[in-house]
């Protein structure tokens, strides 16, 4: 298992492959793989996708995604 | 000169007969649509909550193993629980149902007629000489001529017997849109993996669903190799504007770092290639998975599935997660190590059958527990580390607050579990087969009620749902 953070300067959901699959700011857990984070709703933010490998992170160390509002 | 005519006229009527002799095929799809069809997602939402998310596994194993799993359904309907502040029984907190073979025809049954499976699955199928029935046709010599045709063979007649007398001409559209979802698996024979009869893998083909047969479904999911032939199913990818999930695209650069999420994805396009792949043959899901648990892992520790826990989970809706494998495997012959002699055919091929699907069954419950074991290390290592912060940096937080934490329960049922050696010995050398004695079948619904009762993780569960 993966972890990563969407980090955001709000709370909003994110789409993993197109998938609701959790909120910003929280411990996401995924399979290890090639992953694209995007956040549902208006495209008021940046960048606008994010498409990467996920290896080799824990709990105590996820991996995090950084989106800015645009 | 009469004779003449009317012998024309017969071999004329035999030889349209065996031309008329063609499985059913299955329906095209006009346009791929997320938001029809038998799919997870699509099921309405009602009383059974997914906070407590139930999954039952299914093994196969003939009416040995649609006895075994009919009596777990029997004991979840008798125990009573509370959930959500509300009185109900177990039964209906049952989310989703993966089954193989024998399995299946248990799962399709109540997710067919719900209850009234209490009423007349025995007598509808646990009871019956349904192997006697599928030989009787088998012999008849009006079926020789629809056998000679190439394109109907004993999996499609044995089919028809299951359409007639056990799921009434039902086809999956008439699966009410409740929980639990059930997932029929078979084995395509090409990829010697899973095929499931769920519209998210007919989008592939761009085939319908909805018109589908249950009982050609079930038949495909029991097609025991060499017994019975495998079901054909005819590909149309490419013609109803199907567009792949996401995550496929993305699997395609994982073959170094995520190689089985690679080996999904090109198993998943190969069916969009109807030129290469024009017909699907499916044969016993248990060849690729014989207790119907690998898909529900996949659920449940990938985001990709089309019902995935797992993103259920990070959107802190599942607080429980409770698995539940029915395994009516049976002993391996130790008869054959008291002769001399070299094993027959027979033994040998049954053991080229058997084997392989055994180590795999006992391989994939081992992963489901070292999984689960993972997941609360997981946990553990990060409450640790927030521990260790709050006393020597106590204003300061990790990125990201709690880990969200749930409960999980596996429990196996298998007549491994029995304590007594003769008892144990009885069921574990009970037969292969679509007939059994009444009173063979009771013990086994009765044994399935004592394991689940018995196994220390199902009352630990109990205890939770007071």
């Amino acid at each position: 298992m993966e972890f990563v953070i969407v980090k955001y300067p709000m709370s909003r959901t994110v789409l993993v492959d197109g998938e609701k699959s959790g909120l910003t700011n929280k411990i996401l857990r995924l399979a290890e793989g090639t992953h694209t984070f995007e956040l549902s709703g208006a495209k008021n933010y940046k960048p606008l996708s994010q498409t990467l490998a996920i290896k080799g992170t824990d709990s105590v160390n996820p991996k995090e995604v950084t989106f800015e509002k645009a | 000169m009469k004779k003449l005519k009317l012998t024309i006229l017969l071999f004329f009527s035999i030889f349209a007969f065996i031309g008329c002799a063609h499985y059913p095929t299955n329906a095209k799809l006009d346009n791929f649509d997320k938001g029809k069809g038998y799919r997870f997602q699509n099921i309405l939402p009602q009383e059974n909550s997914d906070s407590l998310f139930v999954i039952l596994a299914f093994s196969g194993g003939g009416t040995r193993a649609a006895s075994f799993s009919y009596g777990v359904l029997e004991k979840l309907r008798d125990t009573e629980i509370i959930w959500d502040g509300k009185k109900k029984r177990l039964l209906d907190e049952v989310d989703v149902i993966s089954s193989v073979s024998g399995g299946s025809f248990t799962s399709a049954y109540y997710a067919l007629y719900r209850d009234k499976i209490f009423a007349d699955f025995e007598s509808q199928f646990l009871k019956k000489n349904i192997q006697g029935a599928l030989a009787k046709k088998l012999l008849s010599p009006l079926n020789w001529f629809r056998l000679a045709s190439s394109e109907f063979d004993r999996i499609d007649m044995a089919a028809e017997y299951y359409d007639e007398h056990i799921f009434d001409h039902h086809g999956f559209k008439d699966l009410q849109k409740r929980k639990p979802f059930i997932i029929i698996n078979a084995t395509d024979m090409t990829l010697g993996a899973r095929f499931e009869f769920t519209q998210d893998q007919f989008d592939l083909l761009c085939s319908d669903l909805s018109e589908f047969p249950i009982s050609r479904a079930v038949a495909a999911s029991s097609a025991f190799p060499v017994l019975l032939s495998p079901v054909t199913v005819k590909n149309y990818a490419g013609s109803c504007n199907f567009s792949e999930p996401d995550w496929v695209k993305n699997a395609m650069n994982d073959r170094d770092i995520a190689a089985s999420r690679f080996a999904r994805a090109t198993q998943v396009r190969s069916y969009l290639d109807k030129d290469k792949r024009p017909f699907i043959h499916l044969m016993d899901g248990g060849v690729a998975d014989n207790i119907g648990l690998r898909e529900p892992m996949y659920s449940m520790f990938s985001t990709d599935s089309p019902w995935s826990v797992l993103r259920m989970v990070n959107m802190e809706q599942v607080k429980k997660i409770v698995v539940i494998i029915v395994n009516a495997k049976t002993e391996p012959n130790i008869t054959l190590d008291q002769k001399e002699s070299a094993p027959d055919l027979k033994d040998t091929l049954m053991t080229v059958a058997n084997a392989p699907m055994d180590n795999y069954s006992f391989e994939t419950i081992e992963l489901l527990k070292k999984s689960v074991e993972q997941w609360q290390k997981d946990v553990d290592a990060r409450k640790s580390c927030e521990t260790e912060m709050k006393k020597s940096c106590p204003k300061a937080k990790l990125a990201g607050g709690h880990l969200y934490e749930i409960d999980f329960y596996p429990i196996v049922i298998g007549f491994d579990a029995i304590q007594d050696s003769d008892e144990r010995s009885f069921f574990k050398n009970l037969p292969t087969s679509f007939s059994l004695p009444p009173d063979t079948v009771d013990k086994l619904r009765n044994i399935a009620g004592r394991l689940l009762e018995e196994s220390i993780v199902f009352q630990e569960l109990k205890g939770h749902l007071k």
